[in-house]
């Protein structure tokens, strides 16, 4: 008995030995190169055509060691036909190991998004890394990337930093912009082949965010400017904190959203029409109108102020649905699938011809603006 | 009052069947149901639930029917000896296949999601070790882990799920029902597949106190399990549509990384979710090796127990350099359902219980 | 060896036996003026009450007895008895036939009488000895409670727990252990509610001790405790005579052992190193908060080191990116790896914690505060450790002192190492592999039968009534029932009916 506990014993030493020699995935946490935010576009030199540029943004040695200093953070570029072997090329040559795990932002490049293979090669890169978390930030522009990357704002230590910190702290963003994930777009794409990603340029060196770029079959068809995207939010996004204005005899009154539901629902006409209503409810509260002129609080100036709020809000959704409809001819705003989950039946009939459906499609948006307060002032 | 006398209490017994079923399958099971079955892939969850509690019920009043014999002495009671060893070898074949086939699975996804360059074989070894560990320690042992392991593994697995389904789209599981009932009937026996790990039942009840409350309790455990994998499922679903759910390799772990905790200050939880992974397949692999040593003890009436776990570690670690990739192992698994599962889960209580009946055998005719 | 009637024979006997003794006093006189009768009294210095030898033997039997006459006596067996009744005045005497008892009865501080021509021996009680009295607790020092601690003699511990218990069921069954020490253990118990299969298991073991010499509980405690194996200790020691009262009154049984402060109570569990008698002595909402946190530092001195190890050097995506940062940062220029940088901090710890305790009093503490700032700091300085570090380890090391039970504590440090090693292997892999291995070694250890983490496991034996003083405290009047050390025949402690109801006064 006691030979063989010892030999137990002896084995369990051995392979213990084994096991823990190892440790093979240790990297010390100096030895990582943190990437905080990727830029991919199209390479424009001659000797890299087809090929993709990439730009990773890691933040410098004074920035973590909390100095405060010119360089808070450095980039670093790479070409290569796929991102991942773009991303390996930039590993290659720094002695660190380059971490993916808390990239926060993607901003892709024009040229990129109009070509569909790469497009989709790119998109398919990043869901397939198992570093790169769900939740990155995916943004459009169509300035040069390493611009936006590189930019200096006020305030803030890094570009990328500040792409996140924005769609982090402000919950609704002015209706101008909304948040898009790497999770969003690849679901968009598995539905219907479109998605809408958020825009962000470059205006005298200062990052802004609003518009978004139109993605049908991983090709861009065009770009849609802030008023535009302000419908596209109203029908299928969260439009909190946007304000709205408009004259009351003349005088400038603006509304703060502060709360925005919607609901559809669709029908079939028998000319073959369908015809969506969509039911927005909007309250908020009056921000500024003008000392010294009449009271604002009686029901007619609340009411007429809700008509002329309603008005313009049923005019920028129809707006932006006119050009989807007959400029781009793309459903950006879900709507196959949300007759799919309504009405089945309907579905299974107009599925098949959704196009010529879509073209003749006509929208009800019917707004309903209620004035909740008007601030601490009669 | 508490004697070294190798038995459990009910309620040690359900924590250690809700273990064992819940890790078999839970990770994968979106995106299999997805696939049969579209949005309504939740309905087969629930169907497999009854089917699984129908065959509990067989199992538990066979068992019952023999209070204080093994299983290898019960079958040899209601068919002969040489067959009873048959079937108890055949078991044992099933449940280190089994086990070795869900070791293999799980270090490829702490491969792909927690360490990337440790060679699986050390992964596997270190489960092997700790599981022979505690299944050396007996059975007692492995009741009391499971009392506390439960409570490790479904914590964090609820405020999950909880805090997702805050935020998730409930529309995306519409249209209910549109599905044909043939797939929802392949659907419904595949995913019977996630419920492996009922039939160690059979071999528990001998050990377990109390025998008349059992098939209440049992019931109650597997409709727990069965509820909260509906859950899972119908979370999962809605959260990414049954389109990318069908994309996903790992839906469960997918669905950690979407989350924010409020109030957390971690970011990606993902490495830490995988506790309740990491407990689940240690829950698994400790009750293969402890069933398949009771068994080979049982049969072959020399030895110590922890020889015969030794011996079982041994060959379960050769195993798993047999599938060559991930997709290898699942058709080995899906092959694994198709026979043996099948047999073990389904033919054979049914054939034993309806031996037994007609041949007026068990504890109620005895005592008439 | 049988006591003989001569008494030189005798004398020249314990000559032997104690020779190059000098602190064993002889004397040899006669009693009765008339006739006398050799008497012979033999005592060790200092261990006796001397005045208690001088009034109730020597003036008894040299002055009282002065006209004792012997030849006025029948036969010579009077004598014995004679003297007994008129000549020593005091109620514990005792009597022996064997030279062995006598010389054992001499060196646990009796007196012994010899009496020419008989051939027993009287053995006077008269213990007294240098001893602390009841001196204050030191190590489980509690603010509002009871101050008293045990003391090192047997008698007076026994006395601080009958002034709490006095029933008449409160047995002191007293043995014998250790051959040359021949050290006197006494078991204090309940008869109506212990357990009698503990009591005869715990007796059983006890007596199958055979070493040369007890000398402090500790011995006794790993030769009963059911796997020395283990680093966790399954019974409980205590130097607080309130807490050994009401372990007695639970059903356990105490463990008095001569020359030892401390006390040990069986069987215990891991729930009651968490329990502190303080507890019960203030209100419930404030102690429940009290023991949710002494869990929750229980859990975090284990596990906060291999945590730290395991997110920073394997997935350090877990953590906030600022955080993460400025662990970075913060590391740049240490040339050690993160293990050995939590193991070196950690080893000074250990250090200046052993250092603290073996300095006398005042230099003591002082260490403690200069050790940890200063060396501290200056490490920091110098880049040796990153400040993380020395955060993530004095917390850990403050975590464990506030788990009451130090011997606990000893389990928890030796685990940590384990969470450590297997953390920097595998990451967080090998982490929670470090908290399986660890929770299945406590599932599996037992105290005499009972579950070492019995009220969250195998909880149902008695309806989960064990829970309601485990991690929170419920109100005194809603534990009814004695916890599961009781036997099952007597466990209603409390009549909650005959409570005047504060509410129903309105």
């Amino acid at each position: 008995m006691k030979k063989i506990n010892i030999l137990c014993l002896k084995c369990m030493l051995v392979s213990s030995a084994l096991i823990f020699t190892g440790c093979w995935d240790k990297v010390e946490i100096e030895d990582r190169a943190f990437v905080v935010a990727i830029g991919i576009d199209k390479a424009m030199d001659k000797d890299s055509l087809d090929e993709l540029e990439v730009v990773t943004i890691e933040p410098s040695v004074d920035s973590l060691e909390n100095k405060s200093s010119d360089k808070m953070s450095y980039s670093k570029i790479g070409n290569g036909k796929t991102v991942s072997l773009a991303l390996n090329r930039i590993d290659m040559y720094s002695s660190k190991r380059q971490y993916l795990g808390h990239t926060k932002v993607a901003i892709l490049g024009e040229k990129i998004l109009k070509d569909p293979k790469m497009l989709s090669e790119t998109l398919d890169g990043f869901q397939r890394n198992s570093e790169i978390s769900n939740k990155l930030l995916i943004l459009a522009t169509d300035k040069n990337i390493e611009k936006i990357l590189d930019a200096k704002i006020k305030g803030e230590p890094m570009a990328g930093l500040f792409l996140s910190n924005f769609y982090q702290n402000r919950e609704n963003n002015s209706g101008v912009t909304f948040k898009k994930d790497l999770d969003s777009v690849l679901e968009d794409t598995q539905l219907n082949n479109t998605t809408i990603i958020p825009k962000v340029s470059l205006e005298d060196k200062d990052l802004r965010l609003g518009g978004s770029a139109i993605i049908k079959d991983y090709r861009l068809l065009g770009w849609l400017d802030n008023k535009d995207t302000r419908g596209y939010v109203w029908v299928n996004d969260n439009a909190k904190n946007t304000e709205l204005i408009t004259k009351l005899d003349n005088i400038d009154t603006t509304l703060l959203v502060e709360s925005h539901k919607k609901k559809m629902n669709f029908k079939k006409l028998d000319n073959d029409i369908l015809v969506a209503n969509i039911d927005i409810d909007i309250s908020g509260s009056i921000k500024n109108y003008a000392l010294g002129s009449k009271n604002l609080y009686n029901q007619n100036n609340l009411n007429k102020l809700e008509n002329l709020y309603s008005k313009i809000v049923k005019s920028e959704i129809n707006t932006t649905f006119r050009k989807l409809q007959s400029e781009y001819n793309v459903d950006i705003f879900n709507f196959l699938k949300t007759i799919e989950k309504q009405n089945y039946d309907l579905y299974l009939e107009i599925k098949d011809n959704w196009n010529y459906y879509y073209n003749n499609m006509q929208i009800v948006p019917n707004v309903n603006v209620n004035i909740r307060n008007i601030g601490s002032v009669y | 009052m508490f004697s070294y006398n190798n038995k459990i209490s009910i309620r040690q017994l359900q924590a250690l069947l809700i273990l064992d079923i819940f890790g078999t399958g839970v990770i994968v099971l979106p995106r299999r149901v997805t696939q049969y079955a579209n949005q309504d892939g939740w309905i087969l969850v629930l169907l497999a639930t009854i089917l699984a509690l129908i065959l509990i019920y067989i199992m538990t009043s066979l068992a019952t029917m023999f209070p204080n014999k093994d299983f290898l002495e019960f079958t040899s009671i209601i068919i002969s000896k040489p067959v009873a060893i048959i079937i108890s070898l055949g078991f044992i074949i099933k449940l280190i296949l089994g086990t070795c086939l869900e070791l293999r699975f799980f270090s490829e996804v702490v491969k792909q999601t927690m360490l990337y360059n440790t060679p699986f074989g050390v992964v596997c070894l270190i489960i092997l070790l700790v599981s022979g560990y505690a299944a050396a320690k007996g059975y007692e042992t492995r009741g009391r882990l499971a009392e506390i392991l439960i409570f490790v593994v479904f914590v964090p697995l609820i405020i999950v799920f909880v805090i997702a389904a805050a935020g998730v789209d409930f529309t995306n599981i519409m249209p209910i029902l549109k599905t044909p009932p043939e797939s929802l009937l392949k659907g419904t026996f595949f995913t019977l597949a996630s419920f492996n790990g009922i039939e160690l039942v059979m071999l528990a009840i001998p050990y377990t106190n109390n025998k008349k409350k059992i098939k209440k309790n049992i019931i109650y455990s597997i409709l727990f399990t069965g509820i909260f994998m509906t859950a899972m499922t119908i979370i999962t679903i809605c959260r990414f549509g049954y389109a990318e759910t069908k994309l996903q390799m790992w839906p469960i772990i997918s669905m950690t990384d979407t989350i924010n905790i409020p109030g957390s200050f971690l970011e990606r939880q993902e490495a830490l979710i995988m506790s309740f992974w990491i407990i689940s397949v240690f829950a698994i692999v400790n009750a293969g090796l402890f069933f398949s040593s009771l068994l080979a003890k049982s049969i072959i009436k020399k030895g110590k127990h922890s020889y015969y776990i030794i011996i079982f570690i041994i060959l379960c670690f050769l195993m798993l350099f047999v599938p060559s990739d991930i997709n290898q192992v699942y058709d080995f698994i899906n092959l694994m359902f198709v026979t043996f599962g099948v047999t073990y889960m389904i033919v054979i209580p049914i054939v034993l219980l309806i031996i037994a009946k007609l041949r007026r055998l068990g504890v109620k005719y005895e005592e008439n | 060896m049988n006591i003989s009637k001569i008494l030189d024979e005798n004398i020249s006997y314990l000559e032997n036996a104690f020779l190059d003794c000098a602190d064993v006093i002889k004397r040899k006189f006669p009693v009765g003026e008339e006739n006398p009768i050799n008497c012979y009294v033999i005592y060790i210095d200092n261990m006796t009450n001397k005045s208690d030898i001088e009034t109730c033997i020597m003036r008894g039997l040299i002055w009282q007895l002065h006209k004792y006459d012997s030849k006025l006596l029948s036969s010579k067996d009077k004598i014995f008895d004679d003297f007994k009744n008129s000549g020593i005045i005091t109620a514990d005497i005792k009597e022996a036939t064997q030279l062995e008892d006598a010389t054992l009865s001499v060196m646990s501080g009796d007196t012994v009488l010899f009496i020419d021509g008989v051939d027993k021996v009287m053995v006077v009680s008269t213990k007294g000895w240098d001893n602390r009295g009841v001196p204050e607790a030191k190590t489980e020092a509690v603010v509002f409670g009871s101050k008293e601690a045990f003391s090192e003699n047997i008698r007076t511990n026994t006395v601080l727990i009958r002034r709490r218990i006095r029933d008449v069921n409160l047995k002191v069954k007293q043995l014998v252990v250790g051959k040359r020490s021949k050290t006197d253990i006494a078991l204090m118990y309940l008869d109506d509610i212990v357990r009698k299969e503990i009591l005869e298991e715990v007796m059983e073991k006890i007596n199958a001790i055979d070493i040369d010499a007890i000398l402090d509980i500790g011995y006794i405690e790993q030769f009963i405790e059911d796997s020395d194996a283990s680093p966790f200790p399954q019974l409980e020691t205590t130097e607080r005579p309130d807490k050994a009262a009401s372990a007695i009154l639970e059903g356990r049984i105490a463990i008095v052992v001569d020359n030892s402060p401390f006390v040990l109570i069986v069987p215990s569990t891991m729930n009651v190193f968490f329990q502190s008698s303080e507890d019960y002595y203030q209100k419930w909402q404030i102690m429940s908060f009290t023991r949710i946190l002494r869990y929750i530092a229980g859990f975090l001195s284990i596990s906060l080191p291999g945590l730290y190890i395991a997110t920073a050097v394997y997935h350090p995506s877990m953590l906030p990116m600022d955080l993460t940062f400025k662990i970075a940062g913060s590391r740049a220029n240490v040339p050690f790896p993160a293990v050995i940088e939590i193991l070196i901090m950690d080893i000074a710890f250990e250090l200046l914690k052993e250092a603290g305790v073996r300095l006398p009093g005042a230099i003591g503490s002082t260490i403690g505060i200069v050790g940890g700032i200063i060396i501290g700091q200056s490490a920091v300085d110098a880049g040796l450790v990153s400040p993380i570090v020395v955060i993530v380890i004095a917390l850990t090391g403050i975590c464990s002192f506030t788990i009451p039970n130090v011997a606990l504590v000893s389990g928890f440090r030796l685990s940590k190492y384990l969470l450590i090693f297997t953390s920097a292997c595998f990451g967080l892999f090998g982490f929670w592999i470090g908290i399986l291995i660890l929770l299945i070694h406590l599932a599996s250890l037992k105290s005499f039968g009972i579950p070492y983490l019995f009220p969250f496991v195998s909880g149902e034996i008695n309806n989960f009534r064990d829970m309601k003083d485990s991690i929170i405290r419920f109100p005194l009047c809603k534990m009814k029932y004695r916890p599961i050390f009781a036997s099952p025949k007597a466990d209603i402690r409390f009549n909650k009916s005959k409570l005047v109801n504060q509410k129903k006064r309105e």
